[in-house]
C-alpha cells in the first residue's frame, strides 16, 4: 500500500495522465480511499486549470509594424554584406587568375625545348678559312627572348670547337692578330693595371640575326696584355709567367689583373686591351 | 507541404510578406510566453521581437528537421532566461542553492532579500494569486509551467525546446507544480 507522501509526488503527473498504467492504478486506488490525498489531487488539478485560463496579454499595437521594419533593415544589410563579399571574392579570384597565368607562362618558359637537343631548328654557318675565322653567324628561327640563354649555350659549343681549331696553329694568324690589334684599347698606363675581363660567353662578331644581335650584349671580353721586356728583366718576367700555360697566342692567364700588377711592379711596360675573338686572357711578351 | 513550410520557403527567397504572415501566426503565443516568463511588458516586447529577428536572420539554416514552433520557442525561451539572469545579477547578490535531484539534474533555488512569498500574495482571486505565484518560482520551473499550462505544449515538444529527455521534463513539471502548490498553500481556499 502506497503512502501519502509517495502519492503526493505522483499527483502532478497523474493530473496530466502521463503516468505508467501501474502507477496510474495505484494513485487512483489511493485517492479513492484517502480523503487528504483526494483533496490534494483536486488542489493540483485546479492550479493546472487556473494556469491554463490566465488571461491572454494583448500584443502591443505597433509590435508587428516595428518588427517588419526591423526585419527589412536586417535583410538590406545582409544583401549589402553579400554583395560586398561577392566583390571581394571576385577580386581575389581575378588576382588568383592573373597569378596562375604568370605561373603557367613562367613554367612554359622553363619548359622550352633545349636548343642543344634540337639543333635542326637552327642554321649554323661555320665561316670559311679565307673569311673571318672567328665569326659565327647564327640564324635563329625562333628569335624569342626566352631562347637567349639556350642560344648562348649552343654558341659556346661552337666557340669551343673554334678554339680547338686555332690552338693547333703555331702562331696567331694574320687575321687573328689584326683582330687583337684593332680592338678597343682600354689600358696603356701600366700603373693602373686593373683590367676587367669577363668569362661568360664566347665572342661572336658580325652576327646579324636578331638572336645573335641580342647575344652581342652578352659577349665576353678578354684582356690581352702586351708586355715589353728588356734583357735584364726577361728572367724575372719569365719567372712570373712560368706557371701559366702558353699557347700560340701567348700566356693564358686567368688572374690577369694580379699578373699585370706584378709585372708593372717590375717596371715593365704593360699595354692591355680588351679583345674580342679570343677565349682567354693573354699575356704576350715582346722583346 | 504545409502552409507554414511554404511560408518559410518564401521567406528564404526574401519574401517579406511571407515573414509578416508567419509573425502573425506566432506573435500572440510568443508575446504571452515572454510576458509570463518576464512579467514585464516592455521586456516581453523586446524579447519577442529579438526572437523573431533572430530566426529571420538565420532562416536559411532552418532545415525542417524539427518544427518551426520548436525552433522559435527554443530561441525565445533562451532569450527570456538570459534576460532573467541579467536582471538577477543587476538586482544584487544572490545565493544559489544547488541540490541534485533523482535524475541528476541540478535545481537552482534563487534567494533574494525581498519579503517571503506568503507575505507577498494578495488574496484577490485564484488567477491573480497564481500570476503572482508564478513570479516566485524559479526561472526553469516557470518556463515549463508556462509551456505546459499556458502554451499547452506537449511533453515531447517541451523536451525538444529545453534539449532534455522526456523523463527530465516529467520530473521538472512535477517539481514545478509542487513548488507552485507550496506557494499557494495559504490561498488554498481560492482553488478548492
Amino acid at each position: 500500500m502506497a503512502n501519502c507522501k509517495e502519492i503526493l509526488n505522483l499527483i502532478p503527473l497523474y493530473a496530466d495522465n502521463v503516468l505508467a498504467e501501474s502507477e496510474k492504478d495505484m494513485v487512483r486506488r489511493h485517492i479513492d480511499s484517502c480523503k487528504k490525498c483526494k483533496q490534494e489531487f483536486q488542489f493540483m488539478t485546479s492550479i493546472v486549470s487556473t494556469a491554463a485560463e490566465l488571461p491572454e496579454i494583448s500584443v502591443p499595437d505597433d509590435f508587428h509594424k516595428k518588427l517588419i521594419a526591423k526585419a527589412a533593415v536586417s535583410a538590406r544589410r545582409k544583401r549589402t554584406k553579400r554583395l560586398s563579399l561577392y566583390k571581394q571574392i571576385g577580386t581575389v579570384a581575378a588576382v588568383a587568375a592573373v597569378f596562375a597565368l604568370c605561373v603557367v607562362s613562367f613554367g612554359n618558359m622553363e619548359k622550352q625545348p633545349n636548343i642543344a637537343t634540337n639543333p635542326d631548328d637552327y642554321i649554323v654557318e661555320t665561316p670559311k678559312a679565307s673569311e673571318n675565322p672567328v665569326s659565327i653567324i647564327v640564324k635563329d628561327e625562333d628569335t624569342s627572348e626566352e631562347n637567349r640563354t639556350d642560344i648562348s649555350k649552343e654558341l659556346s659549343k661552337e666557340a669551343v670547337k673554334f678554339q680547338k681549331s686555332i690552338s693547333k696553329k703555331t702562331t696567331p694568324s694574320a687575321e687573328q692578330k689584326e683582330d687583337i690589334d684593332n680592338t678597343t684599347p682600354i689600358l696603356k698606363n701600366p700603373s693602373t693595371a686593373e683590367v676587367a675581363g669577363s668569362n661568360t660567353h664566347p665572342d661572336i662578331s658580325g652576327a646579324t640575326s636578331g638572336a645573335s644581335a641580342v647575344m652581342e650584349e652578352e659577349i665576353a671580353r678578354y684582356t690581352v696584355a702586351t708586355v715589353v721586356v728588356t734583357e735584364n728583366m726577361s728572367e724575372q718576367v719569365t719567372n712570373i709567367l712560368s706557371s701559366y700555360e702558353k699557347d700560340d697566342i701567348g700566356y693564358k692567364v686567368s688572374d690577369i689583373n694580379t699578373v699585370i700588377r706584378s709585372l708593372a711592379e717590375l717596371g715593365v711596360t704593360v699595354e692591355a686591351k680588351i679583345c674580342d675573338n679570343i677565349m682567354n686572357n693573354y699575356i704576350i711578351v715582346e722583346d | 507541404m504545409t502552409d507554414e513550410i511554404k511560408l518559410i520557403k518564401r521567406i528564404k527567397h526574401g519574401d517579406m510578406e511571407a515573414f509578416s504572415q508567419l509573425v502573425a501566426i506566432y506573435e500572440k503565443k510568443a508575446f504571452n510566453f515572454a510576458y509570463r516568463m518576464l512579467h514585464d511588458y516592455g521586456e516581453a516586447e523586446d524579447a519577442t521581437q529579438e526572437a523573431f529577428l533572430k530566426v529571420f536572420d538565420k532562416i536559411d539554416t532552418f532545415n525542417g528537421k524539427s518544427s518551426f514552433s520548436t525552433w522559435f520557442f527554443t530561441v525565445l525561451n533562451n532569450l527570456c532566461l538570459d534576460m532573467l539572469r541579467k536582471r538577477s545579477r543587476s538586482a544584487g547578490a544572490v545565493s544559489l542553492n544547488q541540490t541534485t535531484t533523482e535524475d541528476d539534474e541540478y535545481e537552482l533555488q534563487v534567494e533574494d532579500n525581498s519579503p517571503g512569498p506568503y507575505e507577498q500574495l494578495q488574496k484577490k482571486n485564484a488567477k491573480e494569486v497564481l500570476e503572482q505565484a508564478l513570479t516566485l518560482i524559479s526561472d526553469e520551473h516557470r518556463a515549463v509551467i508556462v509551456m505546459r499550462e499556458i502554451n499547452e505544449m506537449e511533453y515531447e515538444e517541451i523536451a525538444q525546446i529545453l534539449g532534455v529527455s522526456l523523463g527530465t521534463v516529467k520530473s521538472r513539471i512535477s517539481r514545478a507544480r509542487l513548488a507552485l502548490r507550496k506557494i499557494l498553500e495559504e490561498s488554498k481556499e481560492l482553488f478548492i
